[in-house]
């Protein structure tokens, strides 16, 4: 298994050779710490937010955030998705609607969610949910219209009955494209539990950037999106080993591309 | 240039004729007057099919050759179940053809193999559709694959397939219901040509073991006349059948036989029909 | 099925994951109380609250109390006046105008900040001097619908300048980003409260504050509001609350080392980040100092909170000629002293002495 070794240490010698250079940079230019900080200064503050776990609390909460809105999202993405492509009449009631609702920059509703929602982790378990929706939507949907015809027709000629041909054939045909659009939602999801917290929290990683900048502490900062680049990793990671185990039939290099 | 119909006893000892019994009975299919016709979006009228009548016996090899438009996968189509005439007489056994039928079997350009499915669930498919679980069954379907010559790849996936591997499951996989009727659209038409040569034989091999009546479509002439017993000839615009040819070649058939004259002046006749049909083209 | 047997997994995590968000802890049979602190983060400049809590000053009352952090002053007030929050620690602006129109059933039960906390800052090196010398320049804010915009405004209005016509305001934010904005000289001048300036200058950025005229300086600011509904039907709690807050402010005012230590205690995040802790500390002290300094005021003498009808009514007017008001207001509908003595009755001997008998060691 030579070559994913290879690839794997070059990956890490590219890393080493910019942190080299950042560090370099910055001793070199004396750029300020506020602006800039040094990758060494960053690492100790990464190991120290740990060993004092000062970070737990908010990395547990920006936890529930994502995973439960992701949840909470992509489970809503489904079941409208597979009830807009399935059933006509819904899709012309209800599919422009949440085309509208899409529009909307979360950045701008968060504040309301705050509102209506609390300061809590609930209302950012809703904008992370809201993220995640519209992507798992339009991959369920789009994933229902690829069905390939001549499956269809093989159904069809078989003497198949509509509910035969949704779950044996529809619905896993859909997958391909559904995993797609989880794997989105899944970085997402960070993302909007992220915005939440930034317009209002008590904590979290985004509360904790917040606060860390307030205080002025830039290494801090920077340890912070380490962790929460982590996390995003580590959700898409898990999307994708879930589409190499449940979606095995499609090679890597022929899975489709969403935009 | 018009065919003589004489037969030609070439290889009498191997000749196996359709046998008197069969052409005694009543046609099994029975299609008269049959029309097709279908809007296009921008609200214009085509006649995918008019005026075609034709009569199969039970256990025929028909062999439809035409160029594109000409209606031959309509004419499947609605064989099938898939599509209802608009006008027309399409029957079966004395009774119209209104929906898919259990005695039919049909096998598409592309595999449809489920790739989700190992090969031989996907062969059990048209009994599942019917709840039908048994040994028996399962049986009949590892028996169908082996006679395929794919016992090994029973638990296989599609992917791991060759193109015509997965065609080969297709075939077993309509055998499934031991139907009376094979409808094959084009079934060899996405091979190589080396695999749809031995394709060929192979599905004469099948054919010669468990009779049935075969209605398959394809582009090559020389492939509809080395399959056929007979070969129905259509011309689009509108759709319609322009000549049923018998080919009175005896079976078994081999590639040797498409180097045979006879062989040769069928498929000249075919060619010149259709020669016939884009001179008519160009010179509107 | 693949997708049916993913599909339950997925329904199966929800909620597992719900239930362990709602069901929290539960306080035995103390009654709850939501308080709204106007900032992002609680910190040391907060001690009093904190060490309510942390030292059981609320649980003693009989009440489990919550510090929440809001964001701001306006965010306090219309939270409480929603009924999302029982009590709210607020600057009067969006108060006083929702007290003004109707729109907010809220009113002031106990005063905290006796002055204004806001400034006008330059940079060391600056040639500005006075505020009226800001005639033409940028000042940076922390957003636009800030209360140092406000303030800023009042500031050069009173210094003869056209806020609209004669100043630019730049919204900066704070922290990092707005250190460096005025070190880049982006702007000439920033308006911003007591700690964020102390925070700016244990960073390196010590900046010079601009002389403000002394009516406004002794404008009285941030007090604590409650609903008139709860005012009228649980004057018990506000009382309670109110108590436990002015021993927080007690024992911050004889210990203020360990204040500053129990409030970094709870709320890690807002530690200073000098590595030295000793000075760290010191830093932490300076912040609390300055704020609680203006806790108190000579004309309120040991009744902490009260509430000057006089001031008040300079403040009403202020937001008039500020155009932040439609029409004045009568105080009485803005103030209630009613509170003040029953709030004041404890012994206050006992708590002071308690924090400075406090262990050090036991709260790093």
């Amino acid at each position: 298994m030579k070559q994913p070794k290879a690839h794997l240490l070059q990956s890490i010698a590219v890393a080493v050779i910019l942190i080299a250079v950042w560090e370099g940079a910055c001793r070199v230019f004396d750029i300020s710490p506020i602006v800039l900080p040094t990758p060494s200064s960053v690492l100790v503050r990464l190991y120290a937010l740990f060993t004092t776990g000062m970070i737990w609390p908010h990395l547990w909460a920006t936890l529930i955030e994502v995973l439960s809105g992701f949840v909470l999202g992509c489970v809503a993405g489904l079941v409208f998705g597979a009830m807009i492509s399935l059933i006509p009449v819904f899709e012309r009631l209800v599919y422009p609607y949440l085309v509208a609702l899409q529009t909307l920059p979360k950045v701008a509703i968060a504040p309301l969610f705050i509102i209506w929602f609390g300061y809590g982790l609930t209302s950012k378990i809703v904008i992370t949910a809201l993220v995640c929706f519209f992507p798992v939507l339009v991959s369920v949907i789009a994933g229902f219209h690829s069905t390939d015809k001549d499956q269809l027709d093989m159904m069809k000629a078989f003497g198949a009955t509509k509910w035969q041909t949704l779950t044996r054939l529809r619905i896993p045909s859909a997958l391909v494209l559904i995993f797609a659009g989880l794997e989105i939602a899944a970085v997402l999801a960070v993302i909007g539990a992220i915005v939440g917290e930034f317009v209002g929290a008590q904590v979290g990683l985004g509360y904790l950037v917040v606060t860390l900048n307030f205080g002025m502490d830039v290494p801090g900062v920077f340890a912070v999106l380490i962790v929460l680049s982590a996390i995003g990793l580590a959700m898409h990671g898990l999307m994708r080993y879930a589409a190499r185990r449940y979606i095995f039939w499609i090679r890597r290099s022929e899975a489709p591309v969403m935009t | 240039m018009m065919a003589s119909l004489k037969v030609k006893r070439e290889d009498s000892a191997h000749l196996a004729p359709v046998s008197g019994a069969d052409i005694a009975k009543p046609a099994m299919i029975r299609i008269a007057g049959l029309e097709k016709r279908f809007k296009t979006r921008s609200g214009e009228t085509v006649n995918a099919l008019t005026s075609v009548d034709l009569d199969i016996r039970e256990n025929e090899f028909i062999s439809v050759v035409g160029p594109s438009g000409c209606g031959k996968t309509t004419l499947l189509r609605i064989l099938a179940g898939l599509e209802n005439a608009s006008s027309g007489i399409v029957q079966c056994d004395g009774a119209q053809i209104s929906g898919p039928r259990p005695d039919v079997g049909m096998v598409f350009q592309q595999a449809t193999l489920l790739p989700w499915n190992t090969v031989l669930t996907n062969v059990l498919l048209p009994a599942h559709l019917k709840n039908d679980k048994s040994g028996l069954t399962v049986k009949r379907a590892e028996g169908l694959l082996a006679f395929m010559g794919l016992k090994d790849f029973a638990q296989k996936y599609p992917f791991e397939l060759s193109g015509g591997m997965q065609q080969r499951v297709s075939i077993c996989r309509a055998l499934m219901r031991e139907p009376r009727i094979l409808l094959m659209d084009e079934p060899f038409g996405a091979l190589d040509a080396m695999t749809r040569e031995s394709m060929n034989m192979e599905l004469m091999r099948v054919w010669s073991e468990e009779r049935k009546t075969v209605i398959f479509i394809t582009h090559s002439i020389p492939e509809a006349v080395l399959l056929g017993d007979r070969v129905v000839v259509m011309s689009p615009r509108p759709g319609r059948i322009s000549e049923v040819i018998d080919v009175d070649v005896g079976r078994p058939r081999t590639l040797q036989t498409m180097a045979t004259p006879r062989f040769g002046e069928i498929c000249d006749h075919i060619r010149t029909i259709f020669g016939a049909q884009s001179l008519t083209a160009t010179a509107l | 099925m693949l997708s049916a047997a993913f599909g339950r997994r997925l329904l199966w995590i929800a909620p597992v994951i719900l239930f362990a968000l709602g069901g929290v802890r539960s306080a035995n049979a103390l009654e709850k109380v939501r308080i709204l602190i106007p900032v992002r983060t609680i910190d040391e400049a907060f001690s009093p609250f904190v060490v309510a809590k942390e030292k059981g000053y609320f649980a003693a009352e009989g009440y489990d109390a919550t510090l929440i952090a809001v964001g701001g002053s306006n965010e306090s007030a219309i939270q409480v006046s929603a009924g999302n929050a029982e009590i709210g620690a607020a600057s009067p602006g969006e108060a006083l105008v929702g007290i003004q129109s109707g729109r907010l059933g809220i009113k002031y039960f106990y005063g905290l900040y006796y002055s204004n906390i806001w400034s006008v800052a330059v940079l060391p090196d600056s040639p500005i001097k006075t505020l009226a010398e800001l005639k033409g320049k940028k000042l940076g804010v922390q957003s636009m619908g800030s209360a140092g915009t406000t303030f800023g405004r009042a500031f050069v209005q009173a210094a003869g300048l056209d806020p609209d016509k004669d100043i630019a305001f730049l919204p900066i934010g704070v922290g990092a980003q707005a250190v460096t904005s005025i070190r880049q000289k982006f702007i000439d001048g920033a308006v911003y409260w007591d700690a964020a300036l102390a925070k700016f200058k244990f960073s390196g950025l010590d900046l010079r504050e601009l002389p403000v005229p002394d009516e406004l300086r002794s404008l009285p600011d941030v007090g604590l509001l409650a609903r008139t509904e709860t005012i009228k039907n649980n004057p018990k709690m506000l009382v309670a609350i109110g108590r436990a807050i002015a021993k927080g402010y007690d024992y911050s005012m004889a210990n203020p080392e360990a204040a500053v230590l129990i409030t970094w205690k709870a709320y890690p995040e807002a530690r200073s980040k000098n590595p030295d802790a000793a000075v760290a500390l010191k830093e932490g002290v300076t912040v609390n100092q300055v704020r609680l300094g203006i806790w108190n005021s000579p004309k309120i003498g040991e009744k902490h909170g009260t509430l000057i009808d006089a001031d008040w009514s300079r403040l009403v007017q202020f937001f008039v000629d500020q155009k932040v008001l439609p029409a004045a207001v009568q105080v009485d509908h803005v103030v209630t002293g009613q509170f003040i003595d029953d709030i004041n009755t404890y012994d206050r001997a006992a708590v002071t002495a308690d924090a400075k008998t406090e262990d050090l060691s036991k709260l790093h």
